[in-house]
């Protein structure tokens, strides 16, 4: 049952009490109630559930088939998502009807999740992560240009390059979808009206400047006023946690979306080191059973799932996340390690700007900027894939850069967290597919993508008390990651023309589905043999495996 | 030595020079053709693609992983 959104913060979410079944048991809810449909002995569950006044529902629904996991090597076994259940209890019952609920002989484990939250708030200090307080002067009669002011939209090792991608056909997001999974948005702002998907799942909440920020991040609407996103042409569609669960708001993005299109998870929420003092302690939602078998459905899909690291202070490397919260399942094992199952999700810390952005040169915190450098509050280790703009991000909501009365003309100068970091990787990605997309290339898929995050962009750098060593990885630069991702092996095609010229090594495939490509230009002989195979797979009607870009023929092989 | 009558299954080339490699039935692994020369690898590339091509099958001369030799059948 979704959560009630009349009770609890509209910002953040509630506890969620999850049961993992055994499969063995092959529970099913009917209108009756719990049954398992192999006999297997369920009167004890059934028995807690009476005593507790509480009902057992499907986690996923009743029809969670997995998706066919087949779209490359790296594709992770699915986990059966029917096993999930929720159980809408008290909140102040749940931990003593997860412990009883452990002790049943058809569960597998049952855990009470604490609330989920945007990565927005901080902790140590009085200070607050963007609780930016709208400008009372009256908003000029239209809004200025504010794009000079997004520098991280710029020629890298600063920004991340969109003008280069914006010069690709393709390159600025189009026919790419993108849903963020959180809590609330403005989607009447003045620059957030083309290429909106609205409300996908569930309803927003009526704190809405986080949302309002991150979409504006991404794709903010080019014209001459206010700011404009990193992915334009993309289409943004909103999952709201404020009325379903974290793990259902998840499933329900990747069911309305395609192989290639992207989720934004701007979530996080206290782990084992959580410490009650603000988001200390507060990590990527990947390490909770249900919103990794989410996570991982949504991968499984072909799509690109992008998730905050979380603003904990943490390093997710620590012994501490290797143990098991009472009540997950004994199969759990601490995806945070790259060695265990993964679910495929681009995890992204928060860097600093460079030094000086906006005329500023230090954090709120008085952190000196060291431009790509681990913010402090940001989470850090082995699994975090890349980095983005953590302080200083220029988008649209919170009304510090302009105010006013009317909400659909705020801006802000200063949205920060792990949460302004996933929207400009997520930006990236969306450039990244789309000029892919308009090339008839294959997409990438979530795996290929941190791959990718991993071998291209500016590296990360060092500041006092913050090494290197502290991973966040690297901030995107579309100028090596398109060429990059272009780069890849299309299977099992056909050669459909084959044409060249009188001078060296002018020779062309047409490769079927994709188009033209030249035979790379360098040795002549090389350039020869390449174009022989290629018109004998022609001419004999063969399937072949060939290692393109966007431009060039490499390889091939004849099958 | 001498491997008669097999089939080619994979004809791999790249851009660089000299760079074709090919499996037959029955021998495990790529075999790569000798490079030295560029039009005898050239040649050798016609010979097997157009066996792989039209399905004709080869005599094919192996020194350890290298192709030296080819008969199209």
């Amino acid at each position: 049952m979704p959560n009630d959104p009349s009770t609890g913060s509209e910002s953040q979410g509630k506890p969620e009490l999850i049961v993992v079944a055994k499969p063995e048991a092959e529970l099913q809810v009917t209108a009756e109630g719990v049954a398992s449909a192999s006999g297997a002995a369920i009167d004890d569950l059934q028995q807690i559930l009476a005593e507790e006044g509480v009902a057992m529902s499907p986690l996923f629904g009743q029809a969670a088939s997995a998706p066919t996991a087949s779209l490359e090597m790296e594709a992770a076994e699915e986990g059966d998502l029917s096993l999930f259940y929720q159980v809408d209890a008290p909140e102040d019952r749940m931990q003593a009807i997860a412990d009883r609920l452990n002790a049943a002989g058809a569960v597998a484990g049952a855990y009470v999740k604490p609330p989920a939250e945007p990565a927005t708030l901080t902790m140590e200090r009085e200070t607050f992560l963007n609780d930016m307080e709208p400008d009372v002067q009256t908003a000029p009669a239209v809004t200025p240009n504010f794009t000079s002011r997004q520098d991280y939209l710029e020629a890298p090792p600063v920004g991340i390059d969109a003008p280069y991608a914006w010069s690709l056909p393709g390159g600025s997001g189009q026919n790419i979808k993108v849903i963020d999974c959180e809590w609330g948005w403005n989607l009447t702002h003045e620059d957030l009206l083309q290429n909106s998907l609205g409300m996908v799942c569930g309803a927003s909440s009526s704190n809405t400047n986080h949302g309002t920020a991150v979409f504006g991040e991404i794709g903010g609407d080019r014209n001459s006023l206010g700011v404009t996103g990193i992915a334009p042409d993309a289409r943004l569609g909103a999952s709201s946690f404020a009325t379903q669960g974290t793990a259902t708001g998840i499933k329900c993005a990747a069911d309305n979306l395609s192989a290639g299109d992207i989720i934004l998870l701007e979530i996080h929420r206290a782990g084992p080191n959580a410490t009650g003092a603000g988001q200390k302690g507060y990590i990527g939602v990947e390490w909770w059973p249900d919103d990794f078998a989410a996570i991982r459905y949504a991968v499984n899909k072909g799509i690109i799932v992008v998730e905050a690291a979380g603003n904990g202070w943490e390093d997710l490397d620590a012994a501490v996340y290797d143990t098991a919260r009472p009540g997950f399942p004994a199969t759990w094992r601490n995806p945070f390690r790259l060695t265990n199952p993964q679910c495929g999700a681009v995890m992204v810390g928060a860097g600093d700007p460079p030094s000086g952005t906006h005329g500023r040169f230090t954090s709120p915190w008085n952190q000196p900027y060291v431009d790509r450098a681990r913010c402090g509050f940001s989470n850090w280790g082995s699994r975090v894939d890349c980095q983005g703009w953590g302080w200083e991000v220029t988008t649209t909501g919170y009304g510090d850069l302009q105010g006013g009365s009317n909400p659909n003309r705020w801006y802000t100068d200063t949205f920060s967290g792990t949460s302004s970091a996933s929207p400009i990787v997520t930006g990236a990605l969306a450039c990244t597919q789309g000029a892919l997309k308009a090339r008839n290339m294959p997409l990438l898929t979530s795996w290929r993508a941190r791959s990718l995050l991993r071998s291209t962009g500016s590296p990360q750098q060092a500041a006092p008390s913050r090494p290197v060593s502290q991973r966040i990885g690297n901030r995107p630069n579309l100028r090596q990651l398109i060429p990059a991702a272009m780069k890849t092996w299309v299977n099992n095609v056909s050669i459909q023309f084959t044409y060249a010229l009188h001078t060296p090594q002018a020779s062309w495939a047409y490769i079927a589905g994709i188009g033209w490509r030249r035979i790379r230009t360098g040795q002549a002989d090389g350039v020869s043999n390449v174009f022989q195979l290629c018109c004998q797979a022609q001419g004999s009607g063969g399937k072949v495996n060939a290692y393109i870009d966007g431009t060039y023929l490499y390889y091939v092989v004849m099958l | 030595m001498w491997n008669n009558n097999v089939s080619v299954q994979r004809v791999y080339a790249t851009n660089g020079s000299q760079a074709v490699w090919a499996i037959f039935s029955g021998i495990a692994g790529w075999k790569r053709v000798k490079p030295g020369a560029p039009d005898a690898v050239g040649n050798l590339t016609e010979l097997l693609t157009a066996a792989k091509a039209h399905g004709r099958n080869v005599n094919v001369f192996l020194q350890g992983n290298e192709i030296e030799r080819a008969l199209m059948l």
